[in-house]
């Protein structure tokens, strides 16, 4: 049963597994689940140190630092976002929706919290709720603004928001809006129009060609839209830029077992996982359950039974020098 | 968040049997059962519901004898448990007979049953039509009692059961991630499936609280089956029979056969008679397969086509659809993030 639960986490039927991490102090946050030992708990400075490790890729120290910035300073906004944003990075879906409400219920004009929520909800299948961020980022954004209406009749809320952002596309006739284009680039994927929104993030990306959660988001809309090569070369370059993107990495390995590279698959997802342990003082409850359940998947392909009781018990050494995957 | 939708068409022994077993097994999956009839109006709620098998020509025996045995030993346990009168679900004890020898005495399921022995010629002496004689115990499962029982069963799962007749796969792609047909004789039309056709029973409920043993002849077409309230007596084997209505010369004829093999049958009091179709098929079909619906392709799990043997083998061929569901689980696309 524990496998299929798993099962159904990772395909985002079911919300993430957080059951390890026990609530402290609830009070801060309702929503979010802080770490129940964090050695930066008193750190100064704790906010600047995590966005630079998040900056460098070690994404659980970030988080951890960040943590401890807002517990330090539970009104810390700014914090509330960095730790969002972090946590999707970090392949922890529940974690950074809670983050970014959080830094929206202290900030609710914060366009890259709302841009950020939007992701995270259409991540997880909530349409609605992806629909109502970007109808608030448009509703926040001076350049926008003015094309909100009160009422278009009787259209579905998807469609709704996506003719506000078309029309505020028409607007920029001298220059592409990257981030206009990154929402145009997620209303796509809602509304499975997955070539058009591959056009979306590409005009995105040629204004900001190093931002590697565009790439992110580029291969991951060419997969869902069946075009797995190509994403394989999309996830590649958000990888070269930045080699810590849990998140791009988890994705390049369901690209690879969806083209039948189950090795590769096994390979990345047990980078992604040792990533996400390696940093000082984490344990196990840091590493993502839906990872270790698509490397079940992909070891269950490969015919490998002494290997999938490994990935079962979650022995990470055994299944790294298994499969020969060093320290990146 | 969004879970996976499952639905299951068919509300006899069989889509029931499978809702369960999917709805107790995947907690996660929400299970909805649809059906144009339900309890007391299937073809499963006139059958007798005694546990023996033919033999399926083109199904490997072992995979036979796994569906026979999870079904007994499923059955057996509530038989043996205090629900067994909510399930109407019973032991039972008799014989069945043969006019000729038969090639195999000793049928596959001859170690599933309960005390499987060759009769010896002193008890075969009063059936002077008959040469030879296998005497055992099985079990009765009476439908009219055991769908409502499961359904129960499949709601406290947080199953959901809704009457509405499907008419095509497509009215499904939109609500329904993944597809489980145990439409029986509904799989003709629902996936033009030739090969299901009906065969035609008629079986009568008699007043005859004496009777305690069971009896079958060999060929399937006369039997005496004691249940719970009443005793079953049958039958016929139409081929291709759509007549559901009840035929007197069939009931006269039944009336007949039964009381050569069981004299005391004169004397009892004919309650009702039922007629039924039995979704019969050269093998069930228990597979899985992927369906083009409206541009997606949907997987479809099918469990149908068990003729006149859906009690004795639906726990066992729902348990094999349950694997069929959850490799389609498996295999289906998995989605990467934005």
């Amino acid at each position: 049963m524990q496998a299929e639960w798993e099962e159904l986490a990772r395909r985002n039927w079911l919300e993430e597994s957080d059951s390890q991490q026990k609530p402290i102090p609830p009070s801060v946050s309702p929503g979010y689940y802080f770490s129940t030992t964090n050695p930066f708990r008193d750190q100064p400075n704790a906010f600047i140190e995590g966005q630079e490790k998040a900056r460098q890729g070690d994404l659980n120290a970030a988080v951890l630092l960040l943590e401890a910035a807002i517990l330090q300073d539970p009104n810390d906004a700014e914090a509330w976002q960095m730790l969002g944003t972090t946590q999707a990075e970090n392949e922890n879906e529940q974690a950074a929706i809670a983050s970014l409400q959080r830094c929206l219920e202290l900030r609710p004009n914060n366009l890259q919290a709302l841009m950020a929520l939007a992701v995270s909800f259409t991540n997880s299948g909530l349409l609605r709720e992806a629909c109502d961020a970007l109808r608030r980022w448009i509703r926040h954004n001076h350049r926008y603004r003015h094309l909100v209406q009160d009422s278009r009749g009787p259209t579905s809320p998807l469609q709704d928001v996506l003719l506000l952002f078309q029309e505020a596309a028409l607007l920029n006739v001298d220059g592409v809006d990257p981030d206009l284009q990154t929402g145009l680039g997620v209303l796509y994927n809602l509304s499975s129009e997955f070539d058009k929104a591959v056009e979306a993030f590409s005009a995105a990306l040629s204004v900001r060609p190093q931002d590697y959660l565009l790439w992110n988001r580029l291969g991951a809309t060419l997969a869902n839209g069946n075009r797995s090569q190509e994403a394989v070369e999309a996830y590649s370059r958000a990888l070269e830029l930045q080699p810590g993107f849990i998140r791009s990495r988890y994705n390049l390995g369901i690209s690879c077992i969806n083209l039948g590279a189950h090795r590769e698959a096994v390979s990345n997802f047990l980078t992604a996982l040792n990533q996400q342990r390696r940093s000082q003082s984490c344990s196990q409850q840091q590493m993502s359950a839906n990872i270790w359940a698509a490397l079940r998947i992909a070891i269950s392909m490969m015919d490998r039974p002494e290997l999938f009781q490994a990935a079962n018990m979650g022995d990470l050494d055994l299944l790294m020098a298994a499969f020969q995957v060093g320290d990146l | 968040m969004k879970r996976l939708r499952l639905v299951v068409v068919g509300a006899g022994v069989v889509g029931f049997s499978t809702a369960v077993c999917i709805a107790e097994a995947l907690p996660l999956c929400s299970v909805t059962l649809l059906s144009e009839k339900f309890s007391p109006d299937t073809t499963s709620d006139g059958a007798a519901g005694i546990l023996f098998a033919a033999e399926f020509p083109d199904v490997p025996l072992e995979r036979q004898r796994r569906w026979f045995k999870d079904s007994f030993d499923h059955l057996l346990a509530i038989a043996q448990s205090q629900h067994a009168p909510d399930a109407g679900v019973m032991l039972s004890s008799g014989c069945q007979i043969f006019k000729e020898v038969p090639a195999n005495k000793t049928p596959f399921w001859s170690d599933l049953v309960i005390g499987f022995r060759i009769m010896a010629d002193g008890e075969l002496k009063r059936f002077p039509d008959h040469k030879f004689g296998q005497a055992f115990t099985s079990i009765k499962c009476e439908c009219s009692s055991y769908l409502p029982w499961l359904e129960k069963r499949f709601r406290e799962a947080g199953g959901q059961v809704e009457q509405r007749k499907v008419n095509s796969l497509q009215e499904l792609s939109d609500g329904f991630d993944l597809i489980v047909n145990c439409s029986g004789l509904g799989s003709k039309e629902l996936v033009g499936d030739a090969g299901v056709y009906p065969v035609r029973g008629q079986v009568l409920q008699v007043e005859a609280p004496w009777l305690n043993h069971f009896i079958r002849d060999g060929d399937g077409k006369t039997y005496i089956y004691p249940g719970i309230h009443s005793v079953t007596i049958g039958g016929t084997r139409q081929e291709g029979d759509w007549r559901l209505h009840v035929d007197k010369g069939d009931t006269q004829n039944i009336l007949e056969r039964c009381a050569r093999l069981e004299p005391s049958l004169k004397k009892a009091k004919v309650l009702s008679e039922w007629v039924g179709l039995r979704p019969s098929r050269r093998n069930p079909r228990v597979e899985r397969e992927r369906v083009q619906l409206q541009g997606c392709m949907v997987p479809v799990v099918h469990n149908y086509g068990h003729g006149g043997w859906g009690v004795t083998i639906a726990w066992g061929t729902a348990l094999d659809a349950l694997e069929l569901v959850r490799k389609c689980i498996q295999e289906m696309p998995q989605k990467a993030k934005l």
